[in-house]
């Protein structure tokens, strides 16, 4: 809350010049801000019959805004209340009680009648309405001289300006009033403002070319230059959109998981036996990565039902694998048909006849391995949350493979 | 069941990665230019969102730039006026004055932090909703707020804020030197320049802009041998040619060395020396400085860095500035886009102007920003300020013009001070003597150049200026006697 002195004209006029007249003066709705058009009574401080002293606060005002105190300016009387504590939508300057002087005797005082307060409140408001359209009416016309200036660029004067000391001493000088020179001295200045120049340039003291001249360049330059803007092309535009996609910190586009396997293959294990084992391991791994539940399912408040109800559309894959098998020593070997072994019983050489052979000299076998490499690449699909994850696990449990040796 | 749900919303919330919310207006970027802007918009009305990446607002001009500079600038001038003046002033100081690094950065980092706290606190007063994180576009009508690591209180989520206006103020950023790596140690930037923890015995500056003029002014008061290198053969930037030669000449006098017409041609880091070679522009002549730091001071660019600003389709010029209309828009009436990202000259206070006018553009459909009356100012000693428009400028525009000149020793407020240097330049219209342009090189000129500012809006005469009443004894009253000059003549010279 904050305190604001309203200086109530009718309030001084009571006090200084209207004693003699025991009349009671209206105290019309303060205006606490330029824009507020009504407020209410909150709380009038004193009762009718108080005396009170400048200074004091004599009511609160509500705006739209804000409960703002209303002090005296002057020492005075209350001498009766027109609207009540709650009283709202009171228009600025409506009467909201008559105050009296000091001295004066209610008893014997002089009440104006309501409709003459009125009436003297209104001016206020009507001025304020008339002040608006004639602004208005003014910038139209000057928006629309100074759509369709005169020859020279000029336009009508502004009729509500401050005339310059350049301006008043030269019409002085030249016996011209005021308001012939709004009339008639056409202005340069911005909003309609007449300058030293343009009297000058009326009085025919100077050349209304180069006044022309110079209010062009003037007003030329308080505009941003915008004319020849030479656009980036297209391909700059887009490489710098990349170096700021670079630039920015960890955002890369499509997340792809690279990772390369080393295979050691016993030397009598076809290719297209390999391969057919991985293509089988990987879907198996696929599978089991797109199946695992991602939390702890051995908590107890684990519940698959719930779980599943999180999954953003179950059925969809999670990554797409990729992915190429590269024999590392390209040598010419030899082909045996066997029935089809999975890959662990071709990394171990379990399951074929080398049983024996293993048992016996684990260097040798080494020396009769191949060395693939299987070159892995998932593609994630990060529309889905949980993708990134599972396709980590994926090549966690791809590269076991690796660990077999 | 109950149970359940209660800790299953902890994982469901995980998967929500992106909160959305709704506001009339966003301003990406809290900058002299952006959060002017919002608080423009909310004060009209507007629910205003402001996001800014730093974690303080304020911008390069709060953070690195206008403030902190200023500060180094008025308290290595008082540490040089106690040092060098002082005795004929008949203050005689017992004892040494020194400098303490430590605690001059810190009067400065206090300020800082007021200030930028200070801006915090008229968002909340504003109700200006302050999201820190990166401001990416969307589309054209939303913008995605992204965490950015390692920033106290930054947004921990992905915020889509939603919006039907949004004005860009991103600002700009340090040019770089093509071939020079800033390590913001030996080679720095003008931030690095603000602080250095130790005071440079060889300073180089490539670029005798207002920058590097500023930044030379401060080391070389507190003791440093300052070097400038600048390619062109006048320092200034956009200065009156008189008064940048006048400027020159000045800090000269106070030990800054310089080498116009020069042009670099590379920069190392040895150890703790740095090592720079140069070529005269015009006669080819080779050389090698040596200096303990080198400040990169060439200018600056727009800077749009992760803003998404070309993904919906916003134009970019060649220069890396957004292209606008008039009336501060982008291909889309409904993104405006204000301050150093976009044209005109790089300066806070012409992005302050354009904040206000861009919140009004969107409110009442109408703005204002005079283009033609942006003040510049050089906070050396003396000082360097100018508005409207340069002699070089009138003669190129073919513009009759008449100059009046007002030397600060006939001022008796500056003879009292004992600071006469420079003087007052005002350039009027030959014939309407309408004020075209005014130049001050003295005492206080940052302030003096209002009244400038002032004059020219109103579209005055010299005339005009050397009629208001000034007070006695000001420094103003030069300037009122130099417009008296333009016209007819000065009393006091």
């Amino acid at each position: 809350m904050f305190r604001l002195a309203i200086k109530n004209r009718a309030c001084l006029r009571q006090l200084h010049q209207c004693r003699t007249m025991l009349k009671a003066q209206a105290f019309g709705m303060p205006a606490m801000s330029p824009t507020m058009e009504r407020g209410g009574v909150v709380d009038w401080k004193f009762k009718a019959g108080d005396t009170f002293s400048a200074g004091d606060v004599l009511l609160e005002v509500e705006t739209d805004k804000a409960t703002i105190d209303v002090e005296a300016q002057d020492d005075g009387k209350l001498a009766k209340i027109l609207k009540e504590n709650g009283a709202k939508d009171i228009p600025v300057g409506e009467p909201i009680a008559y105050i009296a002087d000091v001295d004066d005797d209610l008893a014997t005082l002089e009440f104006p009648k309501p409709v003459e307060a009125k009436k003297e409140s209104k001016p206020v408001e009507t001025k304020k309405e008339e002040a608006k359209p004639v602004e208005k009416t003014d910038k139209k016309k000057q928006t629309s001289a100074s759509k369709t200036p005169s020859k020279n660029g000029s336009v009508q004067a502004n009729a509500s300006q401050t005339l310059f000391p350049s301006v008043l001493s030269l019409l002085e000088e030249n016996n011209i009033s005021t308001a012939d020179a709004l009339d008639k001295i056409k202005a340069t200045g911005p909003n309609g403002r007449i300058l030293k120049g343009d009297v000058l340039a009326y009085l025919g003291k100077i050349s209304q070319d180069s006044l022309n001249k110079v209010t062009e360049y003037i007003k030329s330059h308080e505009k941003l230059d915008l004319t020849n803007i030479e656009l980036r092309p297209a391909r700059e535009t887009a490489a710098a959109a990349a170096a700021a996609q670079a630039a920015k910190p960890a955002k890369p586009l499509p997340l792809v998981l690279s990772e390369q396997i080393t295979l050691h293959v016993p030397e009598n294990v076809t290719y297209s036996q390999l391969s057919a084992a991985i293509a089988s391991y990987v879907k198996e791994c696929s599978f089991l990565a797109h199946d695992e539940p991602l939390t702890n399912d051995a908590s107890e408040l684990y519940d698959p039902l719930f779980e599943e109800l999180l999954v953003q559309e179950p059925t969809k894959p999670r990554f797409k694998v990729t992915y190429n098998i590269v024999d590392l020593e390209p040598t010419p070997r030899h082909r045996t048909s066997s029935p089809q072994p999975d890959i662990f019983d071709l990394l171990s050489g379990t399951t074929t006849q080398e049983l024996q052979q293993e048992a016996s000299a684990v260097s040798k076998q080494q020396q009769t391995r191949h060395e693939y490499a299987l070159n892995v690449s998932v593609a994630v699909d990060e529309s889905l949350t949980d993708a990134k994850q599972r396709a980590e696990n994926f090549v966690a449990q791809l590269s076991n493979l690796e660990l077999f040796q | 069941m109950l149970r359940f749900n209660s800790t299953r919303s902890f994982s469901s919330s995980a998967l929500l990665k992106t909160v959305t919310k709704k506001h009339d207006l966003v301003v990406i970027g809290g900058g002299p230019g952006g959060y002017v802007a919002a608080i423009k918009a909310a004060q009209l009305g507007y629910d205003v969102a402001c996001v800014e990446k730093r974690g303080r607002l304020g911008g390069t001009c709060l953070n690195v730039g206008c403030i902190p500079s200023k500060a180094l600038l008025n308290n290595s001038h008082l540490y040089h006026q106690m040092k060098t003046d002082a005795k004929q002033r008949g203050i005689d100081i017992n004892g040494e004055i020194n400098i303490n690094v430590a605690q001059f950065q810190k009067a400065k980092d206090t300020v800082v932090k007021q200030l930028t706290g200070g801006i915090e606190m008229l968002f909340k007063k504003n109700g200006v909703t302050y999201y820190k994180g990166l401001g990416a576009f969307e589309t054209d009508k939303s913008v995605k707020v992204l965490p950015v690591e390692g920033l106290e209180g930054s947004v921990t989520e992905d915020h889509l804020l939603e919006s039907d206006r949004i004005i860009v103020a991103t600002g700009s950023e340090v040019t770089p030197f093509p071939g020079i790596t800033i390590d913001e140690e030996r080679i720095v930037s003008s931030t690095g320049a603000l602080s250095l923890k130790e005071i440079p015995k060889k300073l180089a500056i490539i670029g005798g802009g207002i920058i590097g003029l500023e930044m030379g002014s401060v080391y070389s008061r507190l003791g440093s041998k300052v070097t400038v290198i600048e390619f062109q053969p006048q320092i200034g930037a956009t200065m009156d040619g008189e008064v940048a030669q006048t400027t020159q000449k000045i800090l000269k006098k106070q030990g800054l060395d310089f080498k116009l017409s020069t042009k670099v041609l590379s920069a190392s880091r040895n150890g703790d020396v740095v090592d720079i070679e140069v070529e005269g522009a015009k006669n080819g002549k080779k050389e090698s400085l040596q200096a303990d730091v080198l400040l990169v001071a060439v200018g600056r660019r727009p800077y749009v860095a992760g803003l998404n600003a070309e993904k919906i389709g916003l134009e970019v010029d060649k220069r890396g500035r957004l292209v606008i209309d008039e009336q501060l828009s982008t291909k889309f009436p409904h993104v405006k886009v204000i301050g150093d990202v976009t044209f005109g000259p790089m300066l806070a206070h012409k992005a302050e102007e354009e904040g206000i006018a861009a919140a009004e553009y969107f409110k009442v459909g109408h703005g204002h920003v005079n283009y033609g009356n942006i003040p510049a100012v050089m906070y050396s000693h003396p000082e360097v300020a100018w508005v409207g428009k340069t002699e070089e400028q009138l003669k190129e525009a073919g513009i009759q013009y008449k100059i009046g000149k007002f030397p600060f020793i006939a001022n008796s407020r500056a003879k009292t001070n004992m600071d006469t240097e420079g003087f007052v330049k005002i350039l009027i219209d030959a014939e309407s003597e309408r004020l075209l342009g005014a130049h001050i090189i003295g005492p206080n000129a940052g302030e003096m150049i209002a009244e400038a500012g002032l004059a020219l809006e109103y579209g005055a005469s010299a005339e005009d200026i050397a009629r208001v009443c000034h007070a006695h004894p000001t420094l103003s009253e030069a300037f009122k006697e130099a417009n008296l000059a333009a016209y007819a003549k000065p009393i006091n010279f």
